[in-house]
């Protein structure tokens, strides 16, 4: 999770993750919901600027699986850091904590972007390697089909799949990337974000 | 003279040829015993997901709610 453009701390009440019902469904498969901690514990605040990661939680994942994220959020967040050309839809609730719900009738609010929401690692996969797309929002899937997972590198993943060397493919497109000038992101959001700071950590 | 000079040449023949042999023999060596990196055999290699945030959405607040994403 990361606070990267926060001016602000920011703190997650409860975190959870679990089994979506579908690309940007509201809805989690029974039974799959899994704690989320931080050292141990259920809350975190990410300071300003800076990002956090949750322990590890024993979930077994199939390659591709759609993942469904869900934090809390209880106190005030102005202009929260965002991932704004998702493809996938994020829901936000009504008041109150529904991390454990499996239900999405509590998610009546719907968005195009990712919020705070910065990545996910899984271990074991059996995979060689990972390949990283480094682009634009070309790379990052603006354009494709709303909730379809049809970005050039959803297709890259699922054709390596069936090879018998297996690497992970990692997008790392931000939209409106530039190397020299300031585009639809800032042209720092390079080094606050993914790929200067997340990468090597991530691989 | 001449028979000096094929004399060293010939010692020059052989010393070359033992280090070219040399080489050879080391090149081999490190192609053929060069651990793969350490990266391909970590039984532990992390595949990841991810979609960083990129800028501030000013736009909105967010208060006492819970916001659900999916992966892809």
């Amino acid at each position: 999770m990361s606070n990267a453009f926060g001016t602000a701390p920011v703190k997650i009440g409860h975190a959870t993750v679990g089994a979506s019902g579908g690309s940007g469904s509201k809805n989690i498969q029974a039974g799959t919901i899994h704690e989320l901690t931080f050292n141990g514990q259920q809350t975190i605040t990410i300071p300003a600027g800076g990002q956090v990661v949750s322990d590890g939680t024993n979930y077994v994942v199939t390659a591709g699986q759609n993942l469904s994220v869900n934090l809390y959020l209880p106190d005030s967040i102005v202009a929260p850091s965002i991932n704004y050309i998702s493809q996938v839809l994020s829901y936000s609730s009504t008041i109150g904590d529904h991390t454990e719900e499996t239900a999405g009738t509590a998610f009546t609010g719907v968005s195009f972007s990712y919020y705070l929401f910065d990545g996910i690692e899984v271990s074991g996969s059996g995979a060689t390697g990972a390949i990283v797309a480094i682009g634009d929002s070309i790379t990052e899937g603006f354009g494709s089909s709303l909730n379809a997972n049809r970005r050039w590198t959803d297709f890259l993943a699922t054709r390596l799949q069936t090879k018998p060397s297996v690497f992970g493919v990692v997008n790392e497109g931000i939209g409106g990337n530039r190397l020299l000038l300031d585009g639809a992101s800032p042209e720092s959001a390079e080094s606050r974000g993914s790929i200067a700071t997340g990468f090597p950590r991530r691989a | 003279m001449q028979r000096h000079q094929e004399k060293t040449l010939r010692k020059f023949a052989e010393k070359y040829w033992v280090a070219t042999l040399a080489l050879v023999l080391t090149g081999a060596t490190f192609l053929t015993f060069t651990p793969e990196p350490a990266y391909a055999q970590s039984p532990t290699w992390i595949a990841t997901w991810g979609a960083s945030p990129v800028t501030p959405d000013t736009g909105i607040t967010i208060a006492n709610l819970t916001v659900r994403e999916s992966t892809h």
